[in-house]
């Protein structure tokens, strides 16, 4: 009896104690003659049952159980199908002697005699306590000894199953568990499962899903650091050392001219000698490929996540159709032993029961206004959101050309500081005062919770996105000005730090190291901000709730998409920068971690789970797609900014009147003749052209397909459902009408409607989806 | 192992071994493991039935939510096991049973009446002793009870049969898994 995946038919009432509870006080003597030869597989069927059916129902699939013998407690003949089904329940009814009745069976057909062997073999499956079954099988044996018939061979097959049979069940079973032990997630993140683990159980799967979301960029970034370090900084540490002396320093001083910045790296390849072979490293052509892979890696496992989250989520169905029945039935693990996991899984389980709950209630709640004001204020939303966009934007780009004149009533220091700090800081100020301004004037906009989640995560993405991209466009604005000034020499409006050189060489100029180093102050303040206002205003928050009894402004508590946000900021600035700075991605993955704890600790300390308990999208695919759209959103300035913006004179690896993809171009200029015409057509508009409207066409068409095949699943569980339900009624009415039974009948007698209502309620249960411990 | 090796016949064992799903070297730890719940006792008579409070500190039980109910159901006389009643709930969590025995045995389980039915009443003792220090508001409770009843309760008798529940449980391939204690 392999376990997993045998089907059994459903039905309701055979078994229900009403039935049987009469068969069990009273032994009315209901003798039907009739039922022994109408009886079928009692619905238990199991996919290798070897006996067969003996009379088929015109429902065919969906057999009908009956009720039990009536006569059950005298010795007449039963069939083999009959005495199994018993044995099923003999739990219930202690006492029955079995031995009389195995004997009874195997007389009634004596063709087949074997039913003493085969319930002798399977007896360990059969709910007797444990001394019955000894003395069971004890009496069968005796039984068969002294009624061995002739042909001894057949009996012998029987006998002797067990070893074979235990050891062929068991290593089955431990190897089925070894594979669902193994369920697979993308990258090696097995690293903070434990405090994930407990995360979830306090306050539920949503906001571990965060912490998930954290780890996950944590190992992006560091993937990414040692793509860049590999290729990049390595050979040029073999090759140059730390730092380059011709470099010069710039606001971080020393760290300014070392690997970690673009300026360092020389201008052309080197070669090495080893082994005989002349080793050439081609630094351009590698620098400029390692950033395009660095994207396009990127890219690659956000959406191969993103597929594989979703693909798991679409097979773990069954908690789709029946949430609640699932946490409930199949929730508790027997396998814990210590205090600290049971209770820890109590208190998962009831969160997740909790969360289901809201998340129904939650839907339930639409707010019906007119049609017209719903759609005016909703445009009126939009628009002011680009607003908001546009003059974060110019503000930027005129905090950047402006010059703040303090020197009347400030010192020198604190005008050098604020020039120095002026653009980060307005950045940083933007972020942190505008999306919740933003987010207060949804509501007037009157969306569903569920939407309206979606939507101010996605805005603010946006407006981060833009905000960053204004930055580095002002900033390269402002740093390309000392070319200028190298050139006619004369001095134009304030810059970022500058050294003045006037010799007869043209001063040190290199824009990538300035807006590298702009990048940089922003990584850092945007830690430090995290930080204090994180701890802050919990802690402030905390102690008052605790010691003051101040609730006024609500308790601490968790803001995921937020916290996400801020997450998908940093991001941004790891994709931003990483061609100034090739390993950024390194140091952004260690202020992840320090964010990581910090968060754990003062969540575990100081906060409460959320009031809002629902997910912005059912999968948790939604922060992987935001956070895929906005690497797209960042590529495309910085694609277009390397590819026509002039490299630097004197620094970096370029030649300034060359530009970057030249040294690619170089590469296949030396490929061979069909090779480079190949690659010249293809980036020509006769061949990109019909490429992106076939694309899009394909993009249609799966996405029609994809519609239709969820209608069509949607049908079939109706469907389902419905014959299931018709079955059974069919089937009670049966039983009632046989015996006439007047004992407690189901409750709902109108059970038409109660069908047409459950049924129209079921795609409703099949929106929820809450991921078990994920 | 050498020491409760010849406590049994190897008749004993072979016979154990025909009537459960654990192998002989299982069976020993097992009755290793039973000893240990009560040494003076069990050395004495190896077929002495150890009551309830002392079998509901094995780990495994000890912080189960369904203890009581778990010894109710495989106990015998119900008041106490024996070895071998505490053998057959070792085979019964054991990872060789298959899941049609296991699936009947969590429904006695969650069955607290004995009815052979899991009623709203059995649904709500299964919460409350899930939930354990975390309880459900009783509206959260009602709710939570009619929406298990809409999924599992196909006949709409307001209780759930040995098939209904079977339905359900099977499609969780977690079950399985969790419905076993680790030897």
């Amino acid at each position: 009896m392999a376990e997993g995946g045998e089907k059994t038919s459903l039905l309701g009432g055979s078994r229900s104690g009403k039935f049987y509870g009469s068969s069990r006080s009273g032994q009315s003597s209901r003798g039907k003659p009739e039922t022994a030869p109408e009886y079928e597989n009692f619905g238990f069927r199991k996919n290798n049952d070897t006996f067969p059916q003996i009379a088929h129902n015109s429902s065919g699939d969906s057999d009908m159980a009956k009720s039990l013998p009536s006569n059950f407690g005298s010795n007449r003949p039963v069939s083999k199908e009959e005495l199994l089904f018993n044995l099923k329940f003999a739990h219930l009814n202690s006492g029955t002697d079995w031995l009389s009745k195995i004997v009874a069976a195997s007389g009634s057909d004596p063709d087949d005699p074997h039913i003493c062997h085969h319930i002798k073999a399977t007896l360990k499956d059969f709910p007797l306590t444990m001394s019955e079954k000894k003395q069971l099988s004890q009496r069968l044996k005796n039984f068969i000894e002294t009624n061995k018939r002739p042909g001894g061979n057949e009996m012998s097959a029987y006998v002797s199953q067990g070893p074979s049979d235990l050891a062929v069940q068991g290593s089955g079973a431990k190897s089925a568990s070894c594979l669902a032990q193994g369920s697979g997630s993308l990258l090696p993140s097995e690293v903070w499962t434990a405090n994930i683990t407990k995360i979830s159980a306090y306050f539920g799967s949503y906001v571990a899903s965060h912490f998930r979301f954290l780890r996950f960029l944590v190992m992006l970034n560091l993937l990414l650091g040692l793509v860049m370090m590999a290729f990049v900084s390595l050979p040029h540490l073999i090759n140059g050392g730390f730092e380059d002396n011709d470099a010069h320093g710039g606001f971080f001083g020393k760290l300014s001219k070392s690997v970690f910045f673009y300026g360092a790296f020389h201008k052309r390849g080197f070669s090495r000698e080893a082994f005989g072979i002349t080793w050439s490293y081609n630094s351009p052509l590698a620098y400029f490929l390692t950033w395009c892979s660095v994207y396009f890696i990127a890219l690659i496992v956000i959406v191969a996540c993103m597929f594989l989250r979703y693909r798991r989520i679409k097979q773990m169905d069954y908690s789709r159709e029946n949430p609640y029945s699932s946490h409930l039935l199949v929730g508790w693990d027997y396998c814990l032993t210590n205090k600290e996991g049971s209770t820890t899984r109590s208190r998962a389980i009831s969160t997740s029961l909790k969360e289901l709950m809201t998340d129904e209630k939650n839907r339930a709640k639409e707010k019906r206004l007119s049609r017209k004001k719903v759609v005016t204020f909703r445009v009126l939303g939009n628009l002011f959101n680009l607003g908001v966009l546009a003059a974060s934007a110019y503000l930027i780009i005129l905090v950047a050309q402006a010059t703040l004149h303090f020197d009347d009533f400030a010192s020198d220091e604190l005008t050098d500081f604020i020039q120095q700090y002026e653009l980060t800081l307005v950045v940083m100020a933007m972020k942190l005062i505008i999306p919740p301004v933003l987010s207060l004037l949804m509501r007037f906009e009157y969306y569903s919770p569920r939407t309206q989640v979606k939507i101010e995560i996605a805005r603010t993405a946006l407006f981060y996105v833009g905000s960053l991209i204004g930055f580095l466009v002002s900033t390269y604005n402002v740093a390309k000005d000392c070319r200028s000034k190298s050139e006619n020499g004369t001095d134009p409006s304030a810059n970022i730090t500058m050294f003045d050189v006037s010799t007869e060489e043209p001063p040190y100029c290199c824009w990538e190291n300035k807006v590298g180093e702009q990048i940089l102050q922003l990584v850092f303040l945007d830690l430090i901000a995290h930080i204090f206002i994180r701890l802050g205003k919990t802690l402030i928050l905390a102690i008052s709730n605790k010691y003051f009894n101040f609730d006024r402004f609500g308790k601490p508590n968790f803001d995921v998409s937020r916290l996400n946000l801020d997450l998908l900021y940093g991001q941004c600035l790891v994709w931003l920068g990483v061609y100034f700075m090739p390993l950024l991605p390194l140091l952004v993955a260690v202020n992840q971690v320090i964010i990581f704890y910090l968060t754990y600790c003062i969540s575990l300390t100081c906060l409460e789970p959320p009031p809002k308990v629902f997910r912005a999208s059912r999968s948790g695919t939604f922060d992987l797609f935001v956070l895929a759209a906005s690497l797209f959103l960042c590529m495309m300035p910085m694609g277009v900014g390397i590819m026509q913006l002039e490299p630097s004179a004197s620094c970096g690896l370029y030649q300034p009147d060359a530009r970057v993809y030249d040294s690619l171009i170089d590469k296949i200029g030396g490929f061979p003749g069909w090779l480079r015409e190949t690659v010249d057509f293809m980036s020509t508009p006769p061949f990109i052209l019909p490429v992106t409207v076939v694309l899009v066409f394909l993009v249609l068409y799966y996405h029609a397909k994809s519609v239709s095949h969820k209608r069509e699943a949607e049908n079939l569980r109706d469907y389902l459902n419905y014959t299931n339900k018709v079955e059974n009624r069919r089937m009670l009415a049966f039983d009632r009408g046989n015996k006439g039974y007047t004992g407690s009948l189901p409750q709902n007698l109108d059970g038409g409607k109660k069908e047409q209502s459950v049924e129209n309620q079921g795609p409703s249960h099949s929106s929820t989806s809450n991921v078990w411990l994920d | 192992m050498g020491g409760s090796q010849s406590v049994f016949t190897e008749e004993e064992l072979d016979d154990y071994q025909t009537l459960t799903y654990l192998s002989k070297k299982e069976i020993l730890h097992v009755f290793k493991r039973f000893k240990s719940l009560a040494p003076g006792l069990v050395e004495a008579n190896k077929n002495v039935k150890l009551p309830m409070s002392k079998i509901t500190e094995m780990p495994e039980l000890k912080v189960n939510p369904f203890r009581d109910q778990i010894c109710k159901v495989f106990s015998s006389s119900g008041d106490g096991m024996t070895f071998e009643d505490f053998l057959d709930m070792m085979s019964v969590f054991s990872d060789g049973a298959p899941k049609n025995v296991k699936v009947e045995y969590a429904f006695r389980v969650y069955d607290f009446d004995g009815d052979d039915l899991i009623s709203d009443t059995d649904l709500q003792n299964v919460i409350e002793k899930l939930t354990g220090a975390n309880q459900l508001s009783e509206a959260d409770m009602q709710q939570l009870i009619e929406n298990i009843m809409e999924e599992a309760d196909l006949d709409d008798d307001k209780t759930l049969s040995f098939a209904e529940f079977e339905h359900v449980i099977s499609k969780a391939p977690d079950f399985v898994n969790s419905f076993r204690f680790r030897m």
